[in-house]
């Protein structure tokens, strides 16, 4: 379609009839906005139909009116349209009020292809070839049932009882007790000594094994023994701890080594040095010995028993010379018999000379206890 | 954004990115690179990135890395410097590549907003959010870019 001075009353009247498409409107319009005059004429006919203006954006409505008074498009103004329109900012109807515009002047249409050729299209053949390189591996997750979890925990828990059973067993078989008699004594043994016993026997070496002494802490030391219910080393001053050198160390856990022979008596570590009483320790020599322990044999006592067999004979040699003998439930366990013994068991344990000696003053009464043990010396005066 | 996610956008967008920045640095393998690190960022961020802004993440940081790539080693010549299209008026000049001579005319703000305008068809919020710049800024580089492009190709006999 085609408005001119010539034919624009009737297509006026088409368009009031709502015969005219949207593209025939949108000439009406800027065929208007370019004749004053007939706009005035158009207005005072009829209005606008609100529904085709409310179509049009007021960018639209501003470039139209902005062509119009120019009469002719400019190449710089209609350089604006075009861009305008490539870059999508018009709607349907306004483009085909643009291009009826275009298609009628063959410099506007070749521009107009021009400018469609600024759009860039990607070249779908240009791809990242390392795709594989940038992906990330997933890790694989094992997503476990009720019943999986459940069988799964009580396997694991088993298999902990069962490995916590079997040491229990392999450190009873390593017993000292174990290792030097027969299958069939070292089974008596076991009878013997009971549950009680055999975790007793573990503390023991759990104290072995685990080099419970440290030379350069005693506390230490004595904290793990009164955990482990092993009472000997409580008697030992904090002020022998340099003797605990590093090199003691084994002797000292070997000493320990014995104790399961202690604990066949069902005696409560704690209380061995309290109520200590010969003729039970008589017994129960007597009794390791017929299960065919050579009870003599030192290196098969415990620490507890060795100290006891000390007792016993020193407490017979500081006997008086023609003084009658006392009878073994009399004996008396003096302070100094104690000491004497202490310093026995720490030359035993140390290897080092230990010296207790004690010295008089005039009066004969004593005046002061001195202990040496290697360069360590300490006196107490009384 | 979790692996799978991850993986994904290496799908989705790896190949636009490599287009993207192909198309500014002119060099296939430095463009590698800079897909690369900004994959390796995005990987370095997958917890904080959520999947729906990957996209705008990885551009971002793709046009970031591409900037400091480009000045740090300083091989991006200006457009004033670029020799002219070859052609003579016995030869159809190749169309693509005219386009592309008229593409790397352009000044790097005008090209690098064309081509996510044109390529991934951001809006100019969007582009503006990339290039740190308004909206208005964008929409006038986008303006001459065609402008300057237009005038570049109608300077050529025959294009058309």
């Amino acid at each position: 379609m085609e408005i001119n001075i010539n034919n624009y009353e009737i297509v006026l009247v088409d368009y009031f009839d709502g015969k005219l498409n949207a593209l025939e409107v949108a000439e009406v319009l800027l065929f208007l906005e370019q004749h004053p005059n007939i706009k005035k004429e158009f207005e005072a006919f009829g209005t606008m139909p609100e529904s085709f203006e409310a179509t049009l954006s007021t960018d639209f409505k501003v470039q139209l009116k902005k062509h119009a008074h120019l009469k002719s498009f400019s190449n710089k103004t209609f350089d604006e349209l075009l861009v305008a329109q490539i870059e999508g900012e018009f709607n349907n109807i306004e483009n085909a009020a643009l291009n009826s515009i275009i298609i009628s002047n063959d410099s506007l249409n070749t521009k107009k292809k021009v400018f469609e050729l600024t759009k860039l299209v990607p070249d779908l053949n240009l791809t990242y070839p390392h795709k594989k390189d940038l992906k990330r591996k997933e890790a694989v997750i094992f997503y476990l049932n009720k019943r999986f979890a459940t069988a799964a925990a009580i396997l694991l828990i088993s298999a902990m009882l069962f490995l916590v059973y079997k040491n229990s067993g392999n450190s009873f078989q390593s017993a000292p007790i174990a290792n030097n008699n027969s299958n069939k004594n070292s089974n008596l043994v076991k009878q013997k000594v009971g549950p009680q016993n055999q975790s007793n026997i573990n503390d023991v070496n759990l104290a072995q094994s685990s080099n419970i002494v440290k030379p350069e802490n005693t506390a230490s030391y004595s904290k793990v023994n009164q955990k482990n219910g092993n009472a000997n080393q409580k008697n030992i001053p904090v002020q022998l701890k340099a003797i605990f050198s590093a090199e003691n160390q084994e002797k000292i856990s070997l000493a320990l080594v014995p104790m399961p022979i202690k604990k066949i008596e069902n005696q409560p570590i704690q209380n061995e040095l309290k109520n200590l009483n010969i003729n039970d320790e008589i017994k129960s020599v007597e009794s390791i010995t017929s299960l065919g322990f050579n009870y003599e044999d030192e290196k098969f006592l415990t620490l507890g028993n060795w100290i006891k067999k000390k007792f016993i004979e020193r407490s017979k040699n500081n006997l008086i010379e023609n003084e009658k003998p006392l009878l073994e439930e009399e004996l008396v366990i003096d302070p100094m018999t104690v000491a004497s013994v202490g310093a026995g068991i720490l030359e035993k344990t140390t290897g080092k000379k230990v010296s207790l000696s004690r010295s008089y003053n005039k009066g004969g009464s004593v005046k002061s206890y001195t202990f040496a043990a290697g360069n360590f010396k300490y006196e107490r005066i009384k | 954004m979790t692996i799978s996610e991850f993986n994904t956008c290496v799908d989705l967008y790896a190949d636009s990115l490599y287009r993207f920045i192909v198309k500014n640095v002119k060099d296939e393998d430095k463009a590698k690179d800079i897909v690369q690190d900004t994959y390796e960022k995005l990987w370095n961020k997958v917890s904080d990135v959520e999947s729906l802004n990957a996209k705008s993440y990885m551009f971002t940081t793709a046009y970031r890395t591409m900037i400091d790539s480009i000045r740090r080693d300083k091989k991006f010549s200006p457009i004033e410097k670029l020799p002219e299209p070859s052609h003579t008026k016995h030869a159809q000049p190749d169309l693509k590549k005219t386009i592309d001579n008229a593409l790397s005319k352009l000044s790097e703000i005008q090209r690098n907003v064309l081509l996510l305008r044109d390529y991934e068809g951001y809006n100019y919020e969007q582009i503006g959010e990339i290039t740190e710049l308004s909206e208005s800024q964008v929409k006038v580089y986008i303006y001459r870019a065609r402008i300057a492009m237009k005038d570049y190709l109608v300077s050529i006999e025959n294009v058309i």
